[in-house]
């Protein structure tokens, strides 16, 4: 059965780097995804309280808290501690900045290798957490930290009149370090982000893991290449096994059946989701129900198997399409498609399925294309894709970063 | 990465500086050649019939079909004759119309009625946690919703048909950092009166969500709603109601007008308790629906829970797609969130595609709002698959559309796709609302804007910013309309101190909400990022000009705009709620909302 996703939850830590000292001044979000919840966290120190702020005054009321720069500049670096990074932003404007820290979700995993020449046309803004915010002192800098699973990290990055930016790179790169807090310290050693000012504007420095923000838009896509909609997935809630008798079966316009099964506890509706057309069962049918773990080359696959006089169907996803009978199903990479984005942030590449049938020409099966086989048999692919940027929270969570949903029906 | 690597990162990044230069980065080159007057002026009527040329007129598959076979149900008046064009040309804009028009018509009868796109159709959700004193999350408001609590007055629709497009353009610095933005309102109005709307017989399903967490406030104010939409049914209407918790439960079917009593009995009497399976519940109602479809007569779902299933189908693209699907089959859904536990995601897109609306009950005073009022009007659709398809010059690039969820950009302009309008019960903008804030405000209609840029060194070759083209199709008998216009800068009819020009006074309150919707959007997420400092310079900046806007006003004569008013009333508790937070960062200057890059 499937359960309901929750949606993900937001972690809100300010940190607020002034003078010396880190000071973490509120933590966690919970509570209703929907409000803002913010515990008052009293017992946290502060490095000094900031200035009692009117914010009432009508005009600007900003321009009070530029004395906050501190003296870090006629101060030895020794006198500030090192901080443990990857990288650190540091402020070289002459006024205290507040930088927003982005990192990944949790929930997010790439496929490093393949996006590292272009990660901001892979990730979206929607692939990041609630920001840490920190507030800067000129002179100063603020540790970036690995974040994202596997081998490589991804950090969105803006401030205070700072443009967002992207920060990627290999963990091999650019492994944890000491590195020192001071923009004085920090400068050599190919890992400061440097938070410049010109002509009156903040930017930032170059960088070799600075990329631009991601895009919001993908191109437009080739045709036969659009990434499928996951209003053709297929659905089912959880089937009682074994022979049941199906007393009513109502099917609604996009393909989904309630089915009410008559089992040893009674009349039990279930519901399935294929392709309209494909279940092959009528009131009154004796059906059979198992699980399915595997495809047609044996790879894993979660799926179920339906079988009456009336027909049989089966239908699962996973790394492998269904058995559809005797022949072959190669699955590879769609010729002359890029990878694009789908509807829930999902970063993938089309696959196609070449099925060749004993005797029969080989046959490109592409997302959304149905096969008529030769035993009168039907094969559809709902959905194919390698996937190289995906949210687990949001996407079918699966071994291996290939995804193909499909189904097979015979009447 | 390489240095090679290195290399092209930073030219792209130019090239992104250079393409996108914001909005502020420059105002257009010819505004400033001794204020040429800005305006929206008609385009050529063709002549001949067109019905789906340039591909705006073909209709495509998806989406909600009404039948052709049903009976007419608008108030037509004083038919007017077909003449396939109309211009505006005393107003402030001009709508071509067309070649599409067919005797069905109802034209031109006197009214000028706002019309509402499909979806959400208030912001009640984010107001509601506002006034519980807490900070609501970005998600929780949207523009659509957003926009459609305002009304705009738009010229009168005299073009002919049932639907009139107007395209308006407006330049002003935004309220929030005062760099200068470029907009393109397009608004919808229609002939037809709300009081003179003729509905067909209706067969309304009344899903009711009975789970656990309905417990309490929100099963009252379902039972108070419905007990209320009860009242205003029809002599030939039917009701069906479909109960679902663990399961659905279909508790009567099919009932006439006659039974009201039993009806209301069995709405009194509803109990709540258990999980949600919401999708057993959409399913079932759909499927009774169905079941009595049939001619000279409207099938609609109406949906009344949280939102928030807890066994069952999960995947919120299942329910869309079922929403879909009986949209195609001419059945519509209503949705009505209740309750403090919301998820809105479901409720929100399924009455988007499924030719419906959707509304939060976040008072007891939207229980009456929305099923004494708005009922009137969002039983029916006015208009379907509602196209429209907007070119830009060579001199201007578009970067954003917004107050529909149906925009998609591309090289050039853009398109929107709505799949139906319903009528907008207020007729002007600058009728009181109830002294109680956050009330009386659904059913304004809204508006769509489009950010437009000028493209950095490329000179306009004449003062036409674009043109739109409009298509939709009849409810009852399919056909396809169309409509074009034009937006040029020729005709300013309003110029203001800072330098601000407009088509007319709607756009400049079309600006005003813009502003108020990103200053609103843009606090949440600094208050999710743990800068609620950033957050409350965002609001400051924002109540400021907006009391200066409605001050200006004030002292030309005119009425300060109540959406206006009532929305500054939840800027302050925005920034009221935030002071109270503790641990605070320093207030800071609002970052820039139109970023140039």
């Amino acid at each position: 059965m499937m359960t309901h996703i929750p949606r993900p939850r937001g972690r809100l830590m300010t940190l607020l780097l002034h003078g010396a000292l880190l000071t973490t001044v509120a933590t966690l979000l919970s509570g209703c995804p929907l409000i803002v919840d913010w515990p008052p966290d009293d017992s946290s120190p502060r490095a000094q309280p900031f200035p009692d702020v009117d914010t009432d005054t009508p005009n600007e009321p900003w321009d009070a808290d530029q004395s906050a720069t501190g003296d870090v500049w006629q101060r030895q670096a020794s006198q500030f501690p090192p901080v443990k990074g990857a990288l650190v932003i540091g402020n070289v404007t002459g006024q205290t900045r507040v930088v927003r820290l982005r990192a990944l979700r949790s929930t997010v995993e790439m496929d490093c290798d393949a996006i590292v020449q272009s990660p901001q046309l892979a990730l979206r803004p929607e692939h990041f957490a609630p920001a840490q915010s920190w507030l800067v002192a000129s002179g100063r800098a603020v540790p970036v930290m690995p974040r994202g699973k596997g081998a490589c990290s991804a950090v969105l990055i803006d401030g205070t009149g700072l443009p967002r930016r992207l920060l990627f790179w290999h963990h091999t790169a650019l492994q944890v370090a000491s590195i020192p807090s001071t923009v004085a310290g920090a400068q050599s050693g190919g890992r400061f982000v440097a938070i410049a000012a010109s002509e009156g504007e903040a930017v930032w420095g170059a960088h070799i893991a600075l990329f631009p923000a991601p895009s919001l838009f993908d191109p437009v896509a080739p045709e036969g290449c659009a990434m499928p909609s996951q209003e053709q997935d297929l659905s089912w809630t959880a089937l009682p096994s074994g022979n049941q008798t199906l007393m009513e079966v109502v099917t609604a316009p996009d393909g989904c059946s309630a089915m009410d099964l008559l089992t040893d506890l009674g009349v039990q509706r279930v519901y399935v989701c294929v392709p309209p057309g494909m279940l092959p069962f009528s009131a009154g049918d004796d059906v059979y129900i198992a699980g399915l773990a595997t495809g047609h080359n044996v790879l894993p696959v979660t799926g179920v198997e339906l079988l009456s006089d009336s027909g049989h169907i089966r239908m699962g996803r996973g790394t492998d399409i269904v058995y559809f009978g005797k022949g072959d199903a190669k699955i590879a990479v769609t010729q002359g498609c890029p990878a694009l984005h789908d509807e829930v942030g999902t970063y993938a590449r089309a696959l196609s399925v070449t099925v060749q049938e004993p005797g029969k020409a080989a046959f490109q099966l592409d997302n959304g294309a149905t096969l008529k086989l030769a035993g009168g048999g039907r094969l559809h692919l709902v959905r194919a894709i390698e996937r190289l940027v995906w949210d687990t929270a949001v996407a079918a969570s699966l071994v291996g970063n290939r995804h193909i949903e499909s189904v097979w029906s015979k009447p | 990465m390489n240095t090679t690597q290195t290399t092209r990162t930073l030219l792209l990044i130019g090239s992104l500086l250079l393409l996108l230069t914001g909005c502020g980065t420059s105002s257009d080159p010819t505004s400033s050649s001794g204020g040429t007057p800005w305006g929206v002026n008609p385009v050529p009527t063709p002549g001949a019939r067109s019905r789906g040329a340039d591909g705006m007129g073909a209709s495509d598959t998806a989406g909600w079909r009404g039948r052709a076979d049903a009976a007419m149900w608008i108030d037509a008046g004083s038919a007017a004759a077909d003449t396939g064009s109309t211009s505006d040309a005393g107003a402030s804009d001009g709508a071509s119309g067309d070649a599409g028009a067919t005797p069905e018509d109802d034209a031109f009868t006197g009214g000028n009625t706002g019309l509402s796109q499909a979806g959400a159709q208030d912001f009640g959700l984010f107001r509601q946690i506002l006034e519980q004193g807490q900070i609501p999350a970005p998600e929780t408001i949207d523009d659509l919703g957003f926009f459609a609590e305002h009304k705009f007055d738009y010229p009168d629709p005299t073009c002919g048909q049932n639907m009139c497009m107007h395209a308006l353009l407006g330049e002003m610095g935004n309220l929030i950092t005062g760099s200068t933005c470029t907009l393109i309102q397009i608004g919808l109005n229609t002939p037809i009166k709300v009081d003179s709307l003729k509905r067909p017989p209706l067969h309304l399903v009344l899903a009711i969500d009975t789970s656990n967490s309905m417990v309490g406030q929100p099963l009252t104010y379902v039972k108070q709603g419905l007990s209320q939409m009860l009242d205003n049914l029809q002599a030939e209407d039917h009701v069906t109601l479909v109960t679902f918790s663990d399961t659905a439960k279909t508790v009567f079917e099919h009932l006439g007008v006659g039974d009201k009593t039993k009806m209301q009995k069995a709405v009194l009497s509803l109990t709540a308790g258990a999980g949600t399976h919401l999708y057993d519940g959409l399913f079932t109602a759909f499927a009774k629906a169905s079941k009595y479809a049939g001619k000279n007569l409207e099938s609609r779902v109406v949906l009344l829970s949280d939102g928030q299933p807890t066994t069952g189908i999960a995947s919120s693209a299942k329910y869309v797609s079922l929403a879909k699907g009986y949209a195609v089959q001419g059945i519509g859904i209503t949705t009505i969130g209740v309750g403090t536990n919301f998820s809105i995601d479901i409720l929100r897109d399924i009455a988007e595609v499924g030719a419906g609306n959707f509304y939060f009950l976040d008072k007891p005073a939207a229980v009456k709002e929305v099923f004494t009022e708005e009922v009137k009007t969002f039983l029916v659709p006015i208009a379907l698959d509602v196209k429209m398809d907007v070119s830009i010059g060579d001199a201007w690039v578009i970067r954003e559309g917004y107050g529909t969820h149906g925009w998609k950009g591309k090289s050039g302009g853009g398109s929107v796709h709505i799949p139906s309008l319903f009528l907008a019960g207020r007729l002007k903008s600058d009728t009181p609302l109830p002294t109680t804030p956050g009330t009386g405000r659904r059913g304004g209609g809204g508006a769509i804007l489009i950010e437009a840029m000028p493209f950095p060194g490329v000179k306009p070759k004449s003062s036409v910013v674009g043109t739109v083209k409009l298509s939709w199709q009849h409810p009852q008998t399919g056909a396809i309309h169309t409509q074009t216009s034009t937006i040029d800068k020729q005709a300013a009819k309003i110029q203001i101190a800072d330098g601000g020009v407009f088509t007319n006074g709607t756009v400049e309150k079309g600006f005003v909400m813009l502003n108020i919707f990103v200053g609103f959007q843009q606090a949440s997420q600094l208050a999710v990022d743990g800068d609620p400092g950033a957050a409350i310079g965002t609001l400051l900046s924002l109540k400021g000009a907006v009391q200066s806007w409605l001050d200006d006003k004030k002292q030309a004569g005119a009425t300060p705009d109540p959406d206006i008013v009532d929305d500054l009333i939840y800027v302050d508790l925005f920034l009221t709620n935030l002071k109270k937070l503790k641990n605070q960062t320093p207030v800071s200057k609002p970052p820039e909302p139109w970023p140039k890059d």
